[in-house]
Order: C-alpha cells, then structure tokens, then sequence
C-alpha cells in the first residue's frame, strides 16, 4: 500500500506525478478539467458535488468529497494571495485513493486520443465489466480541453520538465503551445487574452442546479456493488439496469448535428430522407419514453452525436417539468437515469443551462458581452448571421444589442425552428419567411421567439 | 410514404400516417435534421390536403390527436407533443376553441421545441398574419 491509500504525502511532493495540479491561474485534474472559477479577482473552487463528480472519475467513489472541497478551497486562497508554491504544496498533500482501474482506463484513451503523457499514477481496485470501446468513446468529451491539456502536461508529469531551464516554474498560461496536429503542433504559441473562464455556476439556473446536482450528487456517491466473497469474477459490471433499446431512430450516415456556437446560419439543401426512412421513423415501443415511465437512457452511448444532444434535451425537459410540478421523485429518477450513463455527463452543463428562467433582454445582452466562455451557453444573433440577412448592416448585425447569451438548448431549438417550414409562414420557414421585411420587424421577430422559446420575459 | 398514395387511403388510413409522419418530424427537430424536417413538412401538407379535398369533415379525424397521449412507454413526450401541435394547427379553422386551447396548453407546458412553436404559431394567430382556412 502507497502513500496515496494511507494518505501521507509522498517523499517527492510536488515533483511527482499526479492528477492535480495548479497553475496562478486556477487548480486542475488531470488532464485539463478545471476545478475552481474565477470571480472577479477571486479564485473560486467549484461546487462540491462537481469537484466530486470530476474527481470520482479518476479515483473511483471513495474520494471524500469534504476533504477534497477543503484542500481546493485552501489552494485557491493560496492562489489568490499569489503563494503558486504553496499552493501546489497543498494539493501534494491531499488525501485522494488511488486512480481505480476505470480510471486508469480512461486516462490512456484521453492521452492516446489527445496525445497527452499520463501520469505514472497509482492504480488499484479491479476491472470493471465496462467495454475498452466505451472508454475511448468518453475519452471525446475531453476533445475540448487538448490545448489546455497540452500545455499542462508538464506540470502533472514533472519528469518532462527536465528539459526546461532549471528552478523555472512551468506556466502554461505564460508560454502556450500549439495543439498537436497543428503544423506548429508543440511549439509554443503567443498568449490570448481568452481565458478559459469555467463559470457553469454563475446565471439563473444555480438554485435549480444545486437541488439538481445535490440529488445527482448522492447518487453518483453510492458505492459500486462489490463482488460476492466467493464469487469467482469479481468485476462488477458499471452499469446495472438491462439497457434500453436506442432512440427511436438511428442516425442516417452523414447525419446534421445540432447548430453549434455562434452559426445561426441556415442548412444547406439537399436530399431528404426515402420514403422507406419515413416508414420506419419511431414507432411505439421506445423504453424511457412517456411522461408516467420511469425515465431511462441507454446505457451505451448512441453512435450519432446528434442522438446524445436529443436524449439531454429529452433529459432537460423532463428536469424542467419535475420542476414545475415540484416532483422530488421524478427529480430523483432522472438523477439516477443520468448518473448511470457516464456519455450523458458531457451534456450535463447543457441541462442544467436549460432550466434558466426567462430573463430580461438587457440581462441576456450583458451576459453576452462579458465575454469569455461560459459552459451550456451560446451567443446568439438576434437577427440572425449568415446570407438570409445580406442585406442588413454588418454593424447591426455585430451590435451589442443584437447578441443575447442564452442555453445552448434554447439556441439549438430557435435555430432549428428557423430552418424549419412553419404552417402559418404559409409553409415558408421563418428564415424565407423574413426576407424582405424591415431589419426592426426581423429584431421584433427574433424577440418574439426568445419569449416564446422561453429565453425572454 | 410519399403523396402519391395518399389519396387511396381511408381517413384512418390518413390520420395513422398523420401520427407516423408528426412523430418523424419531432425526431427530424430532435436530431437537427433539417432537412429531413422540411421532406417531412411536405409530406405532410399534401396529406393535408388530400383531407381537405374530402370535404370539411374529413379533417375531423384529426381531432382526437389534440389530447394526443398514447400509452406513455411507446412514445416520447416531444413525439406526442409534436401530433398535437401539427393537429392543432390544422384544426383552428375546425374546431378553433378546441385546437387553439391545445396550443395554448403546449405553450405553457410542452417540450421546449414544441412548446416554441406552439407560442410562435399563436403569436401570427394574435398579430393577423396567420388566418387559418
């Protein structure tokens, strides 16, 4: 048994490998998840529960929850009074298990797929019954973080360190790099000035998020089940409930994703389904399905991307509903449906963004124009981007009030309903619909679907 | 399905591929599939249509699909949602009280997609633009 298991701080301290570190700009896991938030000038770490539901997918369940929160806390005040040394001496010396064999698992499908070194870590436990596939499938959920990966990579694995000058602390926020697979991949790069600023708490949506998240909290706690003593195979498999069937509909090869950030452009045209497609679109028989059914998800994650964003949209709904009515056990169920499928967790900001309650439009511009990223959130266009508005000013289009932040969700819908033909634009979609009209009555439009999308009071 | 044999189909006939065709589409939106939505909206209206072409009570076939709610473990609320949003907004100039009620219900607490649309579809109702027929 290791340091790690008995919790005294290894002889090497800081100089040796692990899964969390800190740089003066903030505190992080391996092998770029940040673990607190800026405010203001203040370092803040994030809620309890996600610094548990980060750091328990490494470690396993039996991280302390408490311990970990009061450790990150102590670094960033550490941070905040500009002590980096200190700082990271505080976090050597937290008390975490040992990486469990999951764990492990996934962080060599992170590194492989981001070309990361992983840290010669401690692992214990046993296997689990989980697919090498489904690694490599969560490992994408943490495609986003390759330059912040890169650039930390020396910090978690000091060994590479070596072959910077000597006694020069590594600052990857002072000397970036190039991700790999760029032309300049690995070499470093000139700063920006776009932090990542990992603000998912902030908004509206943080009372609901935190009754949310308590629920999910408890539930991703529960201890694995353990072998029967005598039970020849001891894995345990992850996830229990016999898996649902797949979503209704299978994703066509080549299929459209969700809109993404800041496009609010309209769809290419182009061949539709077959008629054989129509024919064997959803059909009665969909488990999770109905409003009086135990909410369910698949176990395995669904092969089209845009099947996950539709199953945490389903999901979010079906959130805001329980909500509504106050329904502690629906709240409770969806918790539980989520927790057990790991390849839902990278919509879970998403989710949480969803449940926001209208806000003013003054509220929604200023969001917009703090700048930086915020997780579940998108900027967007008011009167829409793209040729449908070739003929509105491009500093209307660029104004500050022509750009709200809203949920990503939210954003996702508006910008389907705009591609889409509508009954009362006589069977023109509203992007068609609006061509020709004033640019005040395409900006009344467009407030009129935030109210009615339920972005705008 | 395409529109060429809809019109040798029943009522029944018409209104089972109503449901296939409104449930379809609530998916197509679910998945970003936009293209997809815009062959299924055609569908749809030549379908319409062919109701239409049969008289003013065809369309009454229809409206049992504005409390569409089948047995809850075969379809997805946004599925359901979806057959009532497409039923109500054909039947307003049927049964107005009746389809535009449903509107307002989905407005107020349908799935975020359907629910946009349902708010969007009253809003042209309120301003004169969308006069149903």
């Amino acid at each position: 048994m290791t340091a790690a298991l008995t919790g005294r701080a290894d002889a090497r301290g800081t100089m040796r490998p692990r899964t969390l570190a800190c740089t003066a700009d903030g505190i992080w896991l391996w092998p770029g998840t940040p673990l607190t938030e800026r405010r203001g000038a203040a370092l803040v770490p994030l809620p309890t529960p996600h610094l548990y539901q980060h750091v328990a997918t490494l470690h396993g369940p039996a991280v302390h929850a408490a311990a970990l929160a009061r450790v990150i806390e102590r670094a960033a005040a550490c941070l905040d009074r500009g002590r980096l040394e200190e700082a990271d001496r505080v976090l050597a010396a937290v008390l975490l298990p040992p990486v469990s064999f999951d764990g492990a698992a996934l962080m060599q499908a992170i590194g492989r797929r981001l070309g990361v070194s992983v840290p010669d870590v401690e692992i214990a436990g046993w296997p689990s019954a989980s697919p090498p596939a489904l690694f490599e499938q969560l490992a994408r959920v943490h495609d986003r973080k390759l330059a912040v990966a890169l650039t930390l990579e020396p910090i978690f694995n000091p060994d590479l360190q070596r072959i910077a000058p000597a006694n020069v602390p590594f600052d990857p926020l002072v000397h970036p790099r190039w991700p790999a697979g760029q032309p300049d991949g690995g070499q470093f790069r000139p700063r920006d000035g776009d932090a990542i600023v990992p603000v998912q708490w902030q908004g509206p949506a943080v009372r609901v998020a935190a009754r949310f998240l308590a629920r999910l909290w408890r539930l991703l706690r529960r201890l694995p089940k353990l072998p029967e003593p005598r039970e020849p195979e001891p894995p345990p498999p992850r996830s229990e409930p016999a898996p649902p069937e797949p979503p209704a509909r299978a994703p066509e090869s080549g299929e459209e994703k969700p809109p993404g950030v800041g496009h609010n452009r309209p769809p290419e045209d182009g061949a539709g389904p077959t008629p054989d497609e129509v024919e064997n679109s959803p059909v009665p028989g969909n488990p999770g399905a109905g409003h009086d059914q135990p909410f369910t998800l698949p176990v395995e994650r669904p092969t089209g991307e845009g099947e996950v964003a539709q199953w945490g949209q389903r999901a979010a709904d079906k959130i805001r509903e329980a909500l509504k009515n106050n329904d502690t056990k629906r709240l409770t169920e969806i918790a539980d449906a989520l927790a057990h499928a790991d390849w839902i967790k990278e919509q879970l900001d998403n989710i949480i963004a969803a449940q926001d309650p209208p806000r003013s439009l003054d509220e929604l511009i200023e969001a917009a124009q703090e700048g930086g990223r915020r997780f579940g959130y998108d900027n967007h266009h008011i009167i829409e981007q793209g040729p449908q508005n070739g003929d509105v000013p491009p500093n209307v289009i660029d104004a500050p009030y022509n750009l709200a932040r809203i949920p990503r969700y939210k954003h996702w819908q508006i910008n389907k309903y705009y591609g889409q033909p509508q009954s009362e634009c006589e069977g023109l979609t509203p992007r068609e619909y609006l061509k020709g009209k004033s640019v005040e009555q395409r900006y009344q439009f467009g407030l009129a679907v935030l109210r009615k999308f339920g972005v705008l009071k | 399905m395409t529109s060429r044999n809809y019109s040798e189909m029943s009522d029944e006939e018409l209104a089972k591929a109503f449901v296939e065709i409104s449930v379809s589409e609530a998916d197509a939106i679910g998945l970003g599939k936009v293209r997809t939505m815009r062959k299924l909206f055609d569908q749809l209206r030549a379908l319409k249509e062919t109701l239409r072409a049969r008289g003013p009570e065809a369309r009454r076939v229809l409206v049992p699909f504005l409390s569409y709610s089948p047995p809850s473990a075969s379809i997805f609320a946004d599925q359901a949602a979806q057959v009532r949003l497409n039923a109500a907004r054909e039947l307003l100039a049927v049964v107005p009280e009746q389809a535009r009620a449903a509107l307002e219900d989905l407005a107020a607490n349908g799935p975020s997609a359907q629910s946009g649309r349902a708010g969007m579809c009253l809003q042209f109702l309120e301003d004169g633009v969308f006069k149903p027929t």
